[in-house]
C-alpha cells in the first residue's frame, strides 16, 4: 500500500481491476456472495468485492426489511454511484449475504478504511463499532483503524450489515475491499503486512536520524538535513497510513489530528524531497521553480492545518499532479547532473529506477497480475531510500579518499621539505664555522684583557651580532667593537662579514684613528660596499660601539652609533649613549660622532652589548626586560668574579626568558679593570 | 582608496590604514623575516595619499611592542613618507606610544623626530 500512501485516492480507480468478481453472485437483485464451495483451508481468503445492497439515508438494523435500495459496487465511495446522486457526506447501510459451507474452519473478516465511522453486524449481532455512527454531524466521531473480526457464528448464511456515516471527509463509503478468510491465514497476512510496515518505517526512521546526526556535525551541507527529514516523515507516514500501526499504538489520537498528520507528512515529505534535490544538485536545479513549488506547498500546508478535513483532503489532487511533475523534473535534474559528471548523480538515477520497480510491484498487485509479498514491496521502497542515501555515501566516500590522497601528498611534500630543510641546515651549520673563524678568539682577547667576559648567543645558528678586536702594538692600545647588524640569521651574518672586513681594512691602514674617526670611515665604507648612495632602497647597516683602551693608562675612548656603554663603579651604573645614527645611513653634512673619554679605576667594569638581551620578552607577563632590568643584572654581575660572570648572565637570561622564544641575537662584552 | 588591513602575528605588527574611517595604526611586534617586502606595502600605500582624496586631519598611531633593528630602519622610511605629506598640504599628526620603562623605544621616537625633522608626540603607557 506504500504507493497508495503517496497517491492516495487518485488511483482508487485501480481497485476496479482488482475486484474478485468471480465470487460475487447476484440473485434476484439481492446481494449475495456464494463461497459454499470454498473450503477455506490454510491459506485461503476472498474479498467481498462486488455488488452490495446500498440503502442511502438509512441506518438499517439487521432485521429491518426495506426494499428501498440499489445494488452498488464495493469497495467504492458512494459519491461515485449513479450520476451525482449521493453527496459525500451523509449516512447509509450496506448489506450482503455470504453463503458458506457448514464444514469450515474458523473464519475472520478484515476491514480497512471505511469513511468515517461504522457499525458492523453479522446476522443480528453487532460485532464491531468503529467511531460513532450518526445521522448528522453532531455526535459523529470518525475513526480509521483496521479491524479484524473473528466470526464465531457458524450459520450457513451470514448476513453482513454495515452502517456507515461520513460528515468529515470528502469521500464517504468503503475504501478498501473487505477480506474474508481463514483466521490463521488472515492473522499471518496481517502480521506480515505490519512487519513489513514496521521494517520499512523503522529502517527509514533510522536512516533519517542518522542524517540528522550528519547534519549536526556538518552543517555546511544542507541536503543531509532535508534527506533526513524526508526519511523521517516517510517513516511516520508508513506507520500511520499502511496498517495504521501508529494508530494501534496510540488509539487515543483523535481522528482530526491523525488525518492531519497523514496529510502533512505527505505534503512536507514532498517539500523535503524537493529541497533535497535542490541542495544536492544546486547547479542543475532551478531556484525559481523551487521557490514557486515551495510557495504552493506553503499554502497547501497552511490549509491543511487550518481548514476542515472535508476541504483539505482535496489537496491530494494538486499534490499528486505536482508530485508526478516533481519526479519527472528530478529525473531531468539527475540526468543533467550525470552528464556534468556531478558525483552521486548515478545513484540518484538508480534511486528513481528502484522507485519505479517498487511502484511497479504495487501496480502489479492492483492490476491483479500477481500478489507480491508485503515484505518484497517494503524492501523495494527501502531500497529506494537506501539508493538515495548512497548519493551521500558516495560523496562522503570520495571526500574521505580525497583527504587521504591529500594526506599522502602532504607527506611527500613534508619529506621533500624536511630534506631541503636538512640541506639548508647543514649549509648554515657550515657557515657557522666560517663565521666563528672570522670572530677574534677569546684567548687572544684574554691575553691583553685578562679580566674580560664575552657572552655570545645567536638567535639562530649564525648571528648578526659580532665583536671585533685588534691590539695595536705601537701604542699598546686595544681597539674593540661590539656590533649589531640589521637582520639576524643568514642576512645578519652577511652584514657582519661586511662589518668585520671593513673594520680590518680601516684599522690596518689607519691604526691611530680615534673611535669616532673609525665610525665615520666605517659608514662611508659600508655605504660604498652596499651602493647605498645609488640605491635608496638599501636600509642595511649596523649599530656599533667602538672603543680604544689604553693598556698603559687604563683610559678608554669610545664612540657609538646607537649602542650604549654601561660603567659599573662601586655598585652604581652609569649609562653612556651613542649618537642616534646607524652605520649605513646618510649623514647630514657636518655631522660628527660624539666621543667619550673615561679614566677607569681599579674594580671598575665596563659593559658593551647589543639590544638582544634587554629587548628579550619574558618574565611573568611576557614584557621586555628593558634597559632597567638589564642594568640591575649588570650591577650584580660586576660584583662577582669575572670567571663566573658568563654563567651568571646565562642563567639570568634563561630564567627571564623561560619558555618564550629568543627574539634576537645576544652579545655582551665586559671588562673589569685590575 | 582601499583599506589596508593586516592581522598581527608574532613576527609582524597589526596594521590598519583606513582613509574612510580615518584610522591609521601600526601596533605589536615587528621582526619580519623579510622586512623590506613587508614595509614596502605600507610605504606604497602612504605614497598614494593625495590631497584631493584626503579631507580633514589624519592621525597616525604607532604602538610597537618589539622592533628588530631592520624594522626600525624601515619605520624611519615610513615616517619620511609622512614627512612628504606636508608638501601635499595634508594635515596630520603622529603619536608614538611606548611602554613607560622602554627607554629605547622612547629614544627611537625622539630619534625619528630629529632625523626626519617632524613633530612626533611621545606618549608613555604605564605597564
Amino acid at each position: 500500500m506504500k504507493f497508495n500512501q503517496f497517491f492516495q485516492y487518485s488511483f482508487s480507480i485501480l481497485f476496479l481491476f482488482g475486484s474478485h468478481l468471480i465470487y460475487s453472485q447476484e440473485t434476484n437483485l439481492r446481494s449475495e456472495f456464494d463461497f459454499s464451495e470454498i473450503d477455506f483451508a490454510n491459506d485461503t481468503s476472498v474479498t467481498l468485492t462486488g455488488e452490495w445492497e446500498f440503502y442511502w439515508d438509512t441506518l438499517l438494523e439487521p432485521d429491518d426489511g426495506s426494499l428501498n435500495y440499489s445494488l452498488e459496487y464495493l469497495p467504492e465511495f458512494w459519491k461515485n454511484y449513479g450520476v451525482n446522486e449521493y453527496s459525500a457526506t451523509g449516512y447509509a447501510t450496506f448489506k450482503t449475504r455470504v453463503k458458506l459451507s457448514r464444514d469450515r474452519p474458523i473464519l475472520a473478516l478484515q476491514l480497512g478504511d471505511i469513511h468515517n465511522s461504522y457499525n458492523l453486524f453479522v446476522n443480528e449481532k453487532l460485532v464491531r463499532r468503529v467511531g460513532i455512527v450518526t445521522k448528522s454531524i453532531e455526535g459523529s466521531v470518525p475513526k480509521w483503524v483496521p479491524q479484524f473480526v473473528v466470526l464465531d457464528d457458524t450459520s450457513e448464511i451470514l448476513e453482513i450489515t454495515l452502517q456507515v456515516s461520513n460528515f468529515h471527509h470528502r469521500n464517504g463509503g468503503v475504501q478498501h475491499a473487505i477480506v474474508l478468510g481463514n483466521v490463521d491465514y488472515l492473522l499471518s497476512v496481517k502480521e506480515s503486512i505490519s512487519l513489513a510496515d514496521l521494517l520499512l518505517g523503522g529502517s527509514c526512521m533510522v536512516i533519517g536520524l542518522f542524517f540528522f546526526g550528519m547534519y549536526f556535525f556538518y552543517k555546511k551541507d544542507k541536503s543531509t538535513i532535508y534527506f533526513g527529514l524526508f526519511c523521517f516523515l516517510f517513516a511516520v507516514r508508513v506507520l500511520i497510513v499502511g496498517s495504521r500501526s501508529l494508530l494501534i499504538i496510540m488509539p487515543w489520537l483523535p481522528w482530526q489530528i491523525a488525518i492531519r498528520i497523514e496529510y502533512l507528512t505527505l505534503f512536507l515529505s514532498v517539500i523535503f524531497f524537493l529541497y533535497f534535490i535542490y541542495f544536492s544538485f544546486k547547479e542543475q536545479t532551478s531556484r525559481l521553480l523551487v521557490q514557486l513549488i515551495s510557495f504552493i506547498y506553503l499554502l497547501i500546508i497552511t490549509g491543511t492545518i487550518l481548514l476542515p478535513a472535508s476541504i483539505f483532503t482535496y489537496f491530494v489532487i494538486p499534490n499528486n499532479t505536482l508530485l508526478l511533475g516533481l519526479i519527472t523534473y528530478s529525473l531531468m535534474v539527475y540526468l543533467k547532473a550525470f552528464r556534468r559528471k556531478v558525483f552521486g548523480a548515478g545513484w540518484a538515477i538508480l534511486s528513481l529506477a528502484v522507485l519505479l520497480v517498487a511502484v511497479g510491484l504495487e501496480l502489479a498487485e492492483y492490476a491483479n497480475l500477481f500478489i507480491p509479498s508485503p515484505i518484497l514491496v517494503s524492501s523495494a521502497f527501502l531500497a529506494f531510500v537506501f539508493t538515495m542515501s548512497l548519493i551521500f555515501a558516495s560523496r562522503f566516500g570520495k571526500a574521505f579518499s580525497d583527504v587521504e590522497s591529500l594526506k599522502i601528498d602532504a607527506e611527500i611534500q613534508n619529506d621533500k621539505i624536511s630534506e631541503q630543510h636538512d640541506l639548508i641546515k647543514d649549509s648554515i651549520h657550515y657557515s657557522k664555522r666560517i663565521q666563528r673563524a672570522l670572530l677574534p678568539s677569546k684567548k687572544a682577547i684574554q691575553e691583553k684583557l685578562p679580566n674580560s667576559v664575552i657572552y655570545y648567543n645567536p638567535q639562530s645558528v649564525v648571528s648578526g651580532d659580532f665583536y671585533w678586536y685588534k691590539y695595536i702594538e705601537k701604542s699598546n692600545d686595544v681597539i674593540l667593537a661590539i656590533s649589531d647588524c640589521t637582520g639576524h640569521g643568514v642576512p645578519g651574518a652577511f652584514m657582519s662579514i661586511v662589518g668585520i672586513s671593513s673594520l680590518d681594512k680601516i684599522v690596518s691602514t689607519k691604526p691611530n684613528y680615534r673611535p669616532s674617526q673609525i665610525l665615520e670611515q666605517l659608514n662611508s665604507e659600508i655605504r660604498l660596499k652596499l651602493n647605498s648612495d645609488i640605491d635608496e632602497q638599501v636600509q642595511e647597516g649596523m649599530d656599533i660601539i667602538i672603543c680604544r683602551i689604553s693598556l698603559d693608562t687604563n683610559s678608554i675612548e669610545f664612540s657609538s652609533a646607537l649602542h650604549k656603554m654601561v660603567l659599573v663603579r662601586n655598585g652604581k651604573a652609569t649609562i653612556f649613549s651613542g649618537c642616534r645614527h646607524f652605520i649605513g645611513s646618510h649623514f647630514k653634512k657636518g655631522f660628527k660622532f660624539i666621543e667619550h673619554k673615561l679614566a677607569l679605576k681599579t674594580d671598575d667594569q665596563i659593559f658593551m652589548f647589543s639590544d638582544g638581551i634587554y629587548d628579550q620578552k619574558g618574565g611573568n607577563n611576557g614584557k621586555k626586560l628593558y634597559l632597567k632590568g638589564f642594568e640591575e643584572i649588570l650591577i650584580q654581575m660586576a660584583n662577582i668574579p669575572v670567571s663566573e660572570q658568563e654563567n651568571y648572565l646565562s642563567s639570568k637570561i634563561n630564567s627571564w626568558q623561560g619558555a618564550s622564544e629568543q627574539l634576537d641575537d645576544m652579545l655582551v662584552f665586559g671588562w673589569k679593570v685590575k | 582608496m582601499e583599506v589596508l588591513e593586516l592581522e598581527g602575528t608574532s613576527y609582524t605588527p597589526k596594521v590598519v590604514f583606513d582613509l574612510k574611517n580615518k584610522v591609521f595604526e601600526i601596533s605589536g611586534d615587528s621582526r619580519p623575516e623579510d622586512t623590506h617586502t613587508f614595509y614596502q606595502v605600507l610605504i606604497d600605500w602612504l605614497s598614494k595619499l593625495d590631497s584631493p582624496s584626503v579631507q580633514g586631519d589624519l592621525k597616525f598611531k604607532f604602538a610597537f611592542d618589539y622592533l628588530n633593528s631592520s624594522s626600525s630602519k624601515f619605520i624611519f622610511k615610513l615616517i619620511s613618507c609622512l614627512k612628504n605629506l606636508e608638501s601635499k598640504d595634508i594635515n596630520f599628526s603622529i603619536d608614538w606610544f611606548y611602554d613607560e620603562p622602554d627607554i629605547d623605544m622612547k629614544e627611537l621616537g625622539e630619534e625619528y623626530a630629529e632625523l626626519a625633522d617632524i613633530k612626533i608626540n611621545l606618549i608613555s603607557v604605564e605597564v
